[in-house]
């Protein structure tokens, strides 16, 4: 389960064409080399999320005699046999030194296989004291692998499956806070007035040495104390139980009470925080920024009630925080873009430099992330990234339609804000599928912007294509179930399908062989014969596998009438009633990402059956114009109005030779 | 016997063809033993739709050459063609097709497209491609000419179908037009 900072990278990359789309907006391409930098410096971090333990530290772990370690990373389908349940952390910091004293108390057990050891990782400059374990000895082996201190404690004897025991890990020192040199980028600043401690510095980030890279989840609760100076102001992941003035310590003391994924990012700010609350939440809500408060914080602190209610009333229900919701405002010097964690959300300010509606929309998408990984995880993480990048994404989506684009047709605009991921994953090399098989390994070159295809575009194309064939209302229903099925415990996509097979009735195995499992985008062509009060109909695609899409009859009264239809083997027909002659037969542009549908007749673009000059005039004007795939940057550098239908060919670039095409076909009129 | 008719009137200039089927339709027919009163003189010619009309239009302008319907095809009040997307239609019975050609206000890039895609309905893409600029008509300007063959001298409508013809801006905005046809309609003349 990783929520992190990967979630950041889609809002980043999807707001500029939230700008565009406004009306009478000259699509303004901003993909300058800093703000290209900065989506990659984003990406990068997403990534590194995947992998708390650097490479070097992966393979140092190999080379002691370790099982082997699979690079790239592999989906394997094996459970660690770690598991957390609870863990205690009692930490003494002076922000402004980095002198610290910690303790972790972690009880931890073994399923489905023997325990023997557990990983550590920290701030390199805390040395671990002390380790022992309840029950048994506990031997503790470690290596300085700047910026961390990776430790490894074996236990003795091993931990039976089902067995379970107590470590206590005492330790001390000054945090280096350096950068790596994998990412540059640091876990913790000290010294500052807005101190940033996070997970790996003074919260050890527990793993399974024999599985470094496993995300399988488990359940872990925290309980965390955080002893400061009295004078500076502190806050931590969790919610708020308590805070108090002992002599000249502060202590306070956080919570997290619900089952978490060990992996799950901590966090703790310490020094001149500002707080300004945010109205309208029933829970204490409260932003937190480096003080003095900005225009920054009053809008974010604006957009922040708005998000919260949105991302519940379409996730299913309240958050399940109840003391205390703390949503950061991240100074951009920290470098660091944002996450979600448990009663926690983070988001650089950086993003301010994109304007308010990409600042916005990543707001939002940040906040659903604290259902959709958080409080609603995946199984293991390295599976599918479809029910929290996807239903993240998909969130934005809906949230800025909502709050900026609902006198829009809905349909249309949820299908111009995925034409970009559409054109971006037809121009990437071949993708996996949404879900993983097991041991099926990522392309090796699975850099960062393949990974952004994956994780975000393919999977919220997915789900919009799977709400779009469902039914919004039936998808609404199922994700409402899902949300009650799986939070805390988490699921694999299956359970997605299952709950909206209750919901409709309907045998999904075919969707998600096809697009889950699968990864196709198979042709569908559309033809039609108008007739009295209605049209004959006919679906023609390459296979016998069912599918749903929803038609679109234009009819000469202007009305549309939007109608779900089932496929069945290669050819169907029906014939559909209407109150009025039918103009047009199209599929609903939502499904283009992942279904290639076309008029039966070569050259018709608008789907009356016909071409003619409205199909050339579409396509005249957009003549030069270039697709760029940059790397899943797409929505930076592309202007929505790159219309791929008129890109016969194929080829991202509409030229001389694709009008030739369809000049070929000019001229086909239906017989009156 | 009708045919005998048109036969004999063809080589004249200004045909007087339809105009003379109408008037002996309206009486006995050639093959009368009656005497047949000499018809009086009638010219064939095109009429626009709406001639006296102001405001941005699309319309036809079209003369008779012998047997030949020459219809140009205008715009006027519209400052930036960027393309033009129409249908006509016709009686294939009456006229039939020659050519249509786009003028040369276009570009020499221009895509210039024409089909008879049907018996008595042609389509037509006369377009600039890419983000050029279009072309200024907001005087009258000929855009193309279409050019038909009389088969009968029956009146004959050129209609224009409103729902699939479309003038788009360098912007590639549509630009609201009226588009106005005409026929091919004889004229008795009265000598008045």
């Amino acid at each position: 389960m990783r929520s992190r900072s990967l979630l950041v990278s889609v809002g980043i990359v999807l707001a500029p064409a939230i700008a565009w789309a406004k009306p009478a907006a000259v699509p303004a391409p901003i993909a300058d080399a800093s703000s290209r930098q900065l989506l990659h410096d984003f990406v990068q971090k997403e990534r590194a999320a995947l992998m708390p333990l650097p490479k070097r530290v992966l393979d140092a772990l190999r080379e002691s005699g370790r099982p082997g370690i699979p690079r790239p990373p592999t989906f394997r389908d094996e459970p660690t046999a770690l598991d957390c349940e609870h863990a205690k952390h009692d930490i003494t910091l002076d922000p402004a030194t980095g002198q610290t004293t910690g303790t972790l108390e972690l009880r931890v057990r073994a399923r489905e296989g023997v325990l023997a050891s557990i990983g550590l990782s920290l701030d390199e400059g805390l040395v671990i004291e002390e380790v022992t374990a309840s029950d048994r000895a506990a031997e503790i082996t470690e290596a300085v692998f700047t910026p961390a201190r990776v430790a490894r404690v074996d236990l003795s004897p091993a931990l039976a499956p089902g067995a379970s025991t107590v470590l206590r890990i005492v330790y001390s020192g000054t945090l280096s806070c350096a950068a790596s040199p994998d990412t540059n980028k640091m876990v913790c600043s000290k010294g500052g007035n807005f101190s940033y401690f996070a997970h790996q510095s003074i919260f050890p980030y527990v793993f399974d040495p024999e599985a470094p890279e496993s995300f399988a989840l488990d359940g872990l609760t925290r309980e965390i104390v955080l002893r400061v100076p009295a004078d500076v102001d502190v806050v931590a992941t969790g919610e708020a139980v308590s805070q108090v003035v002992e002599g000249g310590t502060k202590v306070s003391t956080w919570t997290i009470d619900k089952p978490l994924s060990r992996i799950v990012g901590l966090y703790a700010f310490v020094g001149k925080l500002g707080f300004k609350p945010i109205a309208g939440r029933t829970v204490p809500t409260t932003l937190v920024f480096p003080a003095p408060e900005t225009d920054v914080d009053h809008r974010l602190a604006s957009w922040s009630a708005p998000a919260l209610d949105f991302i519940e009333r379409t996730s299913g229900g309240a958050l399940p925080f109840e003391r205390s919701l703390t949503l950061v405002r991240l100074p951009r010097t920290l470098r660091d873009p944002g996450t979600a964690t448990f009663g926690m959300t983070l988001l650089s300010d950086s993003y301010a430099n994109a304007g308010d509606l990409m600042f916005e929309e990543t707001w939002a998408h940040e906040n659903s992330h604290l259902f959709w990984g958080i409080v609603v995880p995946e199984s293991d993480s390295s599976e599918s990234r479809l029910m929290s990048e996807g239903m993240a994404t998909l969130t934005e989506l809906d949230y800025s339609f909502e709050r900026h684009f609902a006198t829009e047709d809905r349909d249309l605009y949820l299908a111009r804000r995925l034409l970009p991921m559409g054109l971006d994953l037809r121009a990437a090399p071949p993708l996996p599928a949404v879900q993983l098989a097991p041991n099926s390994p990522l392309p090796d070159d699975f850099r960062t912007d393949l990974y952004t295809l994956w994780a975000y575009y393919k999977t919220a194309a997915t789900l919009d294509h799977l709400r779009v064939s469902v039914g919004e209302d039936a998808f609404a229903r199922a994700i409402t179930r899902y949300v009650e099925r799986c939070k805390y415990v988490g699921c694999r996509p299956n359970a997605l399908r299952e709950v909206l097979e209750e919901e409709t009735g309907t045998d999904l195995r075919p969707f998600f062989a096809r697009w889950v499992t699968g990864s196709e985008r198979p042709r569908v062509l559309v033809g039609f014969t108008p007739v009295a009060n209605g049209a004959d109909v006919e679906l023609t695609k390459p296979d016998d596998l069912p599918m749903t899409l929803e038609l679109w009859l234009e009819l000469a009264s202007g009305e549309v009438l939007k109608r779900r239809v089932d496929l069945g083997p290669r050819v169907t027909r029906l014939r559909l009633d209407t109150p009025s002659p039918v103009l047009r037969v199209a599929a609903s542009p939502r499904h283009d990402v992942l279904v290639d549908v076309r008029s039966v007749v070569d050259g018709d673009l608008d789907f009356d059956g016909e071409t003619d000059g409205f199909d050339i005039l579409r396509c005249a004007r957009q003549v030069g114009r270039k697709y760029e795939w940059k790397g899943a940057v797409g929505l930076w550098n592309v202007s929505e109005s790159f219309d791929p239908r008129c890109d016969v060919d194929g080829n991202f670039v509409i030229d001389d030779a694709d009008l030739a095409r369809l000049a070929e076909s000019f001229g086909k009129l239906r017989a009156r | 016997m009708t045919g005998s008719c048109l036969s004999s009137l063809r080589p004249t200039r200004r045909a007087t063809a339809l105009a003379c089927v109408l008037w002996l339709s309206s009486i006995a027919g050639c093959e009368s033993s009656k005497p047949v009163p000499a018809p009086p003189p009638v010219t064939i010619d095109f009429e626009r739709d709406g001639e006296e009309s102001s405001g941005a239009a699309v319309y036809l302008k079209g003369r008779l050459e012998d047997d030949r319907v020459i219809v140009d095809v205008l715009a006027r009040e519209v400052s930036d063609v960027h393309g033009l997307a129409f249908r006509l239609r016709w009686d294939p019975s009456k006229l039939a097709l020659v050519e249509a050609r786009a003028s040369e206000a276009w570009s020499r890039q221009a895509l210039l497209l024409a089909k008879e895609g049907l018996p008595g309905e042609l389509a037509v893409a006369w377009t600039e491609k890419g983000a050029g600029a279009g072309i200024d008509a907001r005087e009258d300007t000929r855009l193309g000419r279409i050019t038909f063959t009389l088969r009968t001298n029956e009146e004959a409508d050129l209609a224009f179908r409103p729902d699939r013809s479309m003038l788009v801006d360098s912007k590639g905005t549509t630009i609201p037009v009226a588009w106005r046809g005409g026929r091919v309609a004889a004229r008795m003349d009265t000598g008045r």
